[in-house]
């Protein structure tokens, strides 16, 4: 054990020290960039300059990721590259300043080339700025540090519709949606016609929330209640006056309300619940214009189980309220 | 927006601006857009996307750099632009 950590605290201290190597590396190649830039390399050795500025930009890359290895190779481009631009820029000169003299080009004249139009005015020239309409600092290569006007993580630079929120996969547009109605054309079925998202965006047709059939009344959407309570939650309301739409049509028919749980917790309190859910049920069903001697509350409690009771499922779909014909009275 | 997109976008761009004869008119930012293409490409490869993001948007401002210069470089402003540009010595 000992000798496995001793070699991992080798390893790692050899890693720091590559990484610490490749760094001091990395300074020294951009010290040679900064000497071949203040010679006009950038007129006079171009490629050399862009290879070396490039590699080094990914050495460094890499170096924050720790991966010194990788650094290493780009560092092996970007010396010889940032040699060859220094070398190359000694024996350059401007044609106007050989004409005369036949001298290399004074370091005053280093730099990017100069040219009259600066449209965005950030003292930066067109042919040198990455964003020529928009002013920003040299260190952004005249580019402003960007923005997200609209908010939507998508920022300015790559946002297709920088006043709009809209998703990335939509390069920061919003989805359209013809028919206005919220659902949009990609999700819509009908992209025409307005519609509710319900109906996948499409009008008319509403879903009946209830199936009357000879000995039940089967329910699309079950009842929810508080967690251990007897309150019936609001978002049952519609699917418990459809059930007394239905009382109501057929007033010759007894309905019994009965209350299922699963075997969580004691039997006795389930029961007990159980029925306490039943009769909130009926009352609420009362409280919508059914005739109360229509109705009868039980409690089975964990009895009548429909799904196991060892799976969260199974027992999800045991505690219900279900509604039974009852034979007619005489 | 995702990285494949920004790479493709730099890629198209950098076209372009080789069609536009940016090799000539615009050597250091075409080299730079091509190195920074190749750059994200590989770091989408090793599944890198918000550094090979980052990347491909370089690439992309480089490549529209070589367009415009390459565009200047060929237009009437050549000649007086080209009076400017220090050449190696023979």
């Amino acid at each position: 054990m000992t000798r496995a950590l001793t070699v991992a605290a080798c390893c790692l201290l050899l890693a720091c020290a590559a990484g610490n190597a490749a760094r001091q590396r990395a300074d020294s190649v951009a010290a040679q960039i900064q000497a071949a830039r203040e010679q006009n390399a950038e007129a006079c050795a171009p490629r050399e300059l862009a290879v070396a500025e490039a590699n080094l930009r990914f050495a460094r890359i890499e170096l924050d990721k720790g991966d010194s290895r990788r650094a290493e190779a780009h560092l092996d481009t970007a010396a010889p590259a940032a040699r060859d631009a220094a070398a190359k820029s000694k024996d350059c000169v401007r044609p106007g300043v050989a004409a005369q003299e036949r001298t290399p080009a004074p370091v005053a004249a280093a730099g990017p080339v100069v040219s009259a139009i600066d449209s965005d005015g950030d003292g930066i020239p067109d042919v040198d700025d990455l964003c020529p309409d928009v002013p920003g600092p040299p260190e952004r290569k005249g580019c402003p540090l960007f923005s997200d006007r609209d908010g939507d993580g998508v920022t300015d630079d790559i946002d297709r519709c920088p006043e709009l929120p809209g998703p990335k996969e939509n390069f920061g547009c919003p989805w359209p949606d013809r028919d206005g109605d919220r659902v949009a054309d990609k999700d819509d079925r009908c992209p025409d016609e307005p519609g509710s998202p319900d109906n996948h965006g499409c009008p008319g047709k509403t879903t009946a929330l209830i199936i009357v059939r000879r000995d039940r009344i089967e329910l699309m959407q079950q009842i929810h209640f508080q967690p251990n309570r007897a309150k019936i939650l609001s978002d049952s309301n519609d699917v418990l006056r459809e059930v007394a739409d239905a009382i109501k049509a057929a007033p010759a028919v007894a309905v019994r309300i009965e209350g299922h749980t699963d075997n969580v917790g004691k039997r006795k309190e389930n029961v007990k619940l159980s029925k306490e859910r039943a009769e909130a049920v009926k009352e609420f069903l009362v409280g919508e214009g059914v005739e109360a001697t229509q109705l009868r509350a039980v409690g089975y409690g964990p009895r009548r189980p429909i799904a196991s009771n060892s799976t969260k499922a199974g027992r999800k779909l045991n505690r219900r309220v279900e509604f039974r014909m009852e034979e007619p009275k005489q | 927006m995702t990285a494949t997109s920004v790479v493709d976008d730099a890629e198209l761009s950098l076209r372009r601006a080789r069609g536009a004869d940016s090799d000539r008119y615009a050597q250091y930012e075409t080299t730079l857009a091509e190195l920074y293409l190749t750059k994200a490409r590989e770091m989408q490869g090793h599944a890198q996307y918000g550094e090979a993001r980052a990347l491909a948007s370089e690439a992309l401002r480089f490549a529209n750099a070589a367009n415009r210069k390459a565009a200047e470089g060929r237009s009437g402003g050549a000649a007086a632009s080209s009076a400017s540009l220090a050449v190696p010595k023979e």
